[in-house]
Formats: structure tokens, sequence, C-alpha cells
């Protein structure tokens, strides 16, 4: 699989050839040697040619090389033997090197925030898409949420903390940024829209306490809270570690069949063990490597996979689903401070729900395992190993297909 | 000896009587503060050297310590 996709990303020829020359032989060697290797004169263009209009840069044709004088670099055809032809050309004196032409792609300028939108609320098509998630119950499941937030003010907002003399206020931070990008506010004085599905009905469960630390059996607790309680969508940016083949936690598979069996959708962060700067990638965390629950990875705003980010290297499970924006991600944070960037495959997780809940108000039909694949389906493919994205970067339905079904 | 939160995990076969499994493990000194139907999960507290106990009893996967999760510290650049 991963072969398949490397030959994908090989360079393509184009067909013709570059000559680079040596640039102590003389302007009559160079177009020697071509008339040696390749039996075609060289047309010159200098600087003066460049400056003029008249040069037609495209009319390259077979019968002669274009040579850039100041350069000394030639472009021909290879008349259909590109590699017998770079050779000869290899083996003239006033020859430097020469090597197949290669089609050249404009490298992806990053996403970026700016006045309207988040780069990861753009990034995923939400800003374009006419879906909002209204009358969609997406439970993130986390540290809670600042009820107080002006930005959270007049929203129906579920709440209830599983977290022992813990109130659903959240301290720590960690859950009003993640219920944010799921589920915040559109654009509003010269803040950005930063919430994939800015009119969900916010279902906040608290499950990590102000410390950020919670019990695995509050976690399955509220994980079966928000699926009697008819959440579409649970979004879980929590999980621990998993050493190198281990497997899944069957609690945790129960939960999420039972989840889907009962038109649930569980979405949870892959994990941030890993050091690809290194070379180092890390198994998928639990609950995330369940196969019934939607693990995301990282991407940055250049929409390659951040170096965090863990990867499918367990099997069982333990794949990379699908990807959300998880680097320079701008969010709500309890008050004072009120708004953070932060990053994280936490930060990746709400992405995907807050799409999930799109996706889920755009058709009825699409609850539990339909959502899922329908979230996949539709995922933007990024040229990268799945290993790493899964099916690629979570979309929101698009403006014509929303306008369709809505 | 103190006590510690513990999650009992029952096989496939037994997750329909989960309520006769409770009451073994009732028996062997648990005590049981929810029973997760669905999941085939019982949570409780025990003495931690009883687990190895719990663990023979009939129908029961796995009985441990229950796991705890934690945030890394908030901070703008640890990944989250």
């Amino acid at each position: 699989m991963t072969d398949v996709l490397l030959d994908a990303m090989r360079p393509q020829p184009t067909g013709r050839i570059l000559t680079t020359f040596h640039p102590g032989a003389a302007l009559s060697d160079w177009s020697a040697a071509m008339r040696n290797a390749a039996g075609t004169g060289l047309r010159s263009l200098g600087a003066g040619d460049l400056r003029s209009d008249s040069i037609a840069l495209e009319s390259l044709s077979g019968e002669e090389g274009l040579l850039l004088e100041d350069i000394g670099v030639a472009i021909c055809s290879g008349a259909d033997e590109a590699a017998g032809l770079s050779a000869r050309l290899r083996n003239e004196a006033a020859v430097e090197d020469a090597r197949p032409e290669f089609y050249m792609f404009d490298v992806s300028a990053p996403w970026a925030d700016d006045a309207q939108r988040t780069w990861g609320v753009a990034a995923t098509g939400a800003e374009a898409s006419p879906l909002t998630g209204a009358g969609i119950r997406l439970c993130v499941l986390d540290t809670g949420l600042d009820f107080g937030h002006p930005d959270f003010a007049g929203r129906n907002v579920t709440s209830r903390s599983f977290v022992e003399n813990s109130p659903a206020q959240d301290v720590q931070g960690h859950g009003t940024h993640c219920a944010g990008t799921a589920a915040g506010r559109t654009a509003a004085g010269n803040l950005p829209r930063y919430g994939v599905a800015p009119n969900a009905d916010l279902v906040v469960g608290k499950v990590l306490n102000d410390s950020g630390s919670g019990r695995e059996g509050d976690i399955l607790v509220a994980m079966l809270w928000a699926v009697v309680t008819g959440c579409e969508i649970v979004s879980m940016s929590l999980g621990r570690s998993v050493r190198q083949g281990e497997t899944f936690s069957i609690e945790y598979e129960r939960a999420a069949r039972y989840a889907l069996r009962n038109g649930t959708l569980v979405i949870a962060a892959a994990g941030n063990e890993s050091r690809r700067d290194l070379g180092f990638i890390a198994p998928v965390g639990a609950p995330a490597n369940s196969p019934s629950v939607m693990a995301v990875a990282a991407l940055d705003p250049s929409l390659g996979v951040a170096e965090f980010s863990c990867g499918g290297v367990n099997g069982d499970g333990g794949a990379v689903d699908i990807a959300g924006p998880g680097v320079g991600v701008f969010s709500s944070v309890p008050r004072p401070r009120l708004y953070r960037t932060l990053q994280g495959t936490s930060m990746a997780t709400p992405h995907v729900a807050g799409l999930a809940a799109l996706w889920a108000e755009s058709d009825p039909a699409l609850r539990g395992q339909a959502l899922w694949d329908r979230l996949v389906a539709e995922a933007q493919d990024l040229g990268l190993p799945a290993r790493d994205v899964g099916a690629g970067l979570a979309k929101a339905p698009g403006a014509g297909r929303g306008a369709a079904v809505a | 000896m103190s006590d510690v939160g513990v999650k009992v995990v029952v096989d496939d076969a037994h997750l329909e009587r989960l309520s006769e499994v409770a009451d073994m493990l009732t028996a062997r000194g648990m005590r049981i503060a929810t029973t997760l139907e669905p999941l085939g999960v019982i949570l409780g507290e025990a003495e931690e050297t009883s687990l190895g106990s719990l663990g023979e009893v009939e129908g029961v996967l796995r009985a441990e310590r229950e796991g705890t999760v934690r945030l890394p510290p908030m901070d703008d650049d640890i990944p989250q």
C-alpha cells in the first residue's frame, strides 16, 4: 500500500531533457555537443530575449534545443528516447549533466487564520457549508465547559459532571477549547469563527477533573450517558498511550459498538506520542485504538501530518481513521483569558466531531456507522500514507450537496 | 491494606449473567458501585491484594485497578 502511494508521489517526467553545460566550455562547444548527441542545433535565449515580448517560450520544437545562455542550460525534446539521449549528452565533454525534465507542482500554501475564520474552519470546508449542526446533539467528554464564557451565552448547553464532588464548570481549560472547536460561535467583532458546528446542541460531560485527570469508569459511564440521552456524536480528546503490539480494551470496544447500534458515533484522539522528527511513530492510543472508535490524527496548516501525531502501527483496530486540523488551533478557554492557540490530536478530534454534526444535520439517515462511512468517503485524500492520516482530511458537506438535502 | 478502585470486565459468555458474577465478586470482598450492563463492566472497590481472587471468578475476563487518563500540562508548546 505504501509503495503504491510512494509511486503516485514520484516525480513525473515530461519527456524533455535538461542539459547543463560546463561553464568553462565555449558556446560553440555547447552547440557542437548538442549536435553530436541529439542531431539538433541550439537556439540561444539571452537576457535581452527574455525582456522582449516577442519570444515564444512554449514553441520548443523537436528541431532544436532552447539554450538559456546565461546559465548554460538547454532544454530539448527527448524524441521518444529520453534515457538514451541523456546518456549520449552526458558523454559529451562540454556537458556537465543531462537528465529528464520533471513536472513541477506548486507547494500548497499553508492555511492561515484570518478575520473571518480559523484555518481549520476553512480547510475543512465548514466555512463554505450551509450547515451549522442545528438540531444535532454533540457531546464533548472532557474537563467541562466555562459556562460563563461570553461565546457560549444563550447557547443550548446540557451538562453533567461524572467527577466526584466537582461541578461541570471547566477550570483546567482543555474542555472549553475542544467544545469551542466542535461547536463554538461564528465570527463576531474582530474574532474569527472557530466553531465547526456553531449551532449544534452542545452536551458537556465532565470526566476529567480540574487537574486534567480522570477515571476510566467515569469515562465509560459518561459514554453510556451520551448514548442514552440521544447524542449523535461523542468527541473524546482523551486517552492513554499503548505499547507496540498492544491490542484494544474490550470494554471501550463494547461501548463504541453499543453507541453505533444506537446511532451514536464515538470519535477519539489518536494521541501525541510520536517524534516524527526523529523517525519515531507511536501507536494510536486507547480508546482510539478500538475498532469501533474513529481515531483522529492531527494535521498542520500545510496539511502535513503533525510531527507528534500517532500512527497506525498496531493492527487490530489500531489504525488512524481520519485526520483534522491539529496545529495552531485557535479556540475558547475559560475566563479571564477567553482564547488560546493550542496543538494536539485533542484539537483535531473536535474538528471531526463538528464536521460529523454537519453531516448528521444534512441527512437524518446519517447516524452511527452510516455517519462514519460518509465522513471517511468524503475525506480529502492528502496523498499521505493511511498509516498517518487514514482517509485524509475530514470535510464538511459541500454547498451544493448541503443545499440539495437541507 | 487500603481499598482501590476496581474494574471487572466480564467475558462474552456471561454478559447475560452479570448479576451472578456480581454476587460472586461481592462474596470475595468487592464492594460494587456500578454495573454497566451494555458493556459487561462492574465497577467498585476492593483491597488491592484481592484482585487475583476476583480475577478467578467464573465469567471474569479481567479484574484490575481502575485505570486513569491524564492530560498533559496546559502549555502552548505541549501537544494536547
